[in-house]
């Protein structure tokens, strides 16, 4: 999740506050900072961004192929697409193993605040219309 | 008129304490020691009835990794993350399983099971929508292993672990 989270010149690595009301709500939005178990992992978490929910259309960047989200599923990646293993590779993962969105940065003190919402690149992503 | 008050606002508020730690322990017992659900759906027959059974969850070996074939379990759905299913172990990460087919008159597929996933069928082949459909379920899904069902009365028992 380089550089939104543990910049590389860091010297502290992250404390993030999760917001599990907003996943227990049912209440995904695409963008948002999130933490879900990894899917082949089941002891592990992991921090993405939710770039996808179900019925929209997701492009992969190298293979330009687009692929339909089913239902109950989201499309998450690493703001670092060089480094990040993500849906790219594994594909669309159950919305079950989302724990929380990542709401603010807690530690080091210089870098406390809000975490950026930040929508996906709209020519990656066909965001399903509600009714269609 | 506030200084009468006061001795009775200490007692609502230690009374309210001692709720909140009351309810916040049901919640984690529930959640990560045993728990008490209803299993309801045709899939799970004769294993299960239809009309649902009440069955007693417990959460602990999910959590240390113990399961094995055979066993039911429930998991939160990966179609829907508001459901949960109540569906019985094929196969755990590697196996290599022969998963029977959906329509009588479809063939036996062989599946190799992939790395941190598990293979969820329901007993009842034919109606059951289980990982024929959406493939192998991530285990970090699977919330609990089912031990007893206890209502109806007449089908109080063990539940046991069975491979088809």
């Amino acid at each position: 999740m380089q550089p939104t989270l543990n910049p590389p010149d860091r010297t502290f690595e992250d404390r993030i506050l999760l917001d599990k009301l907003s996943v227990w709500g049912y209440k995904y939005r695409r963008g948002d900072v999130v933490v879900l178990r990894a899917p082949d992992r089941p002891n592990e978490f992991l921090v993405k961004r939710l770039i996808g929910l179900q019925g929209d259309w997701v492009s992969n960047p190298e293979t330009q192929d687009m692929t339909r989200i089913p239902d109950g599923k989201c499309w998450v990646e690493g703001d670092n697409a060089a480094a990040s293993s993500d849906s790219r590779e594994y594909g669309a993962v159950p919305l079950a193993l989302l724990e929380g969105r990542v709401s603010h940065i807690l530690w080091p003190p210089q870098r406390i605040g809000r975490m950026q919402s930040r929508p996906p690149d709209p020519s990656r992503v066909v965001i399903r219309r509600p009714g269609m | 008129m506030f200084q009468a008050l006061r001795p009775l606002a200490k007692e609502m508020l230690e009374r309210a304490g001692v709720v909140v730690q009351f309810g916040s322990f049901i919640y984690c017992f529930g959640t990560y020691v045993m728990d008490v659900t209803t299993c309801v759906g045709p899939s799970m027959l004769p294993s299960f009835n239809a009309e649902g059974n009440i069955i007693f969850v417990e959460h602990i070996s999910p959590r240390l990794g113990r399961l094995k074939a055979g066993d039911v379990v429930t998991a939160q759905s990966p179609r829907n993350p508001n459901a949960v299913i109540c569906k019985r172990i094929l196969g755990l990460e590697g196996d290599r399983i022969r998963v029977p087919p959906t329509m009588p008159r479809d063939s036996i597929r062989l599946v190799t099971v992939p790395k941190g996933h598990v293979w969820l069928q329901g007993d009842n082949q034919f109606v059951s929508r289980d990982s024929r459909e959406y493939g192998p379920v991530p285990a970090a899904l699977v919330k609990g292993k089912v031990v007893f069902k206890i209502w109806p009365p007449s089908q109080f028992g063990h539940v046991e672990s069975r491979i088809p």
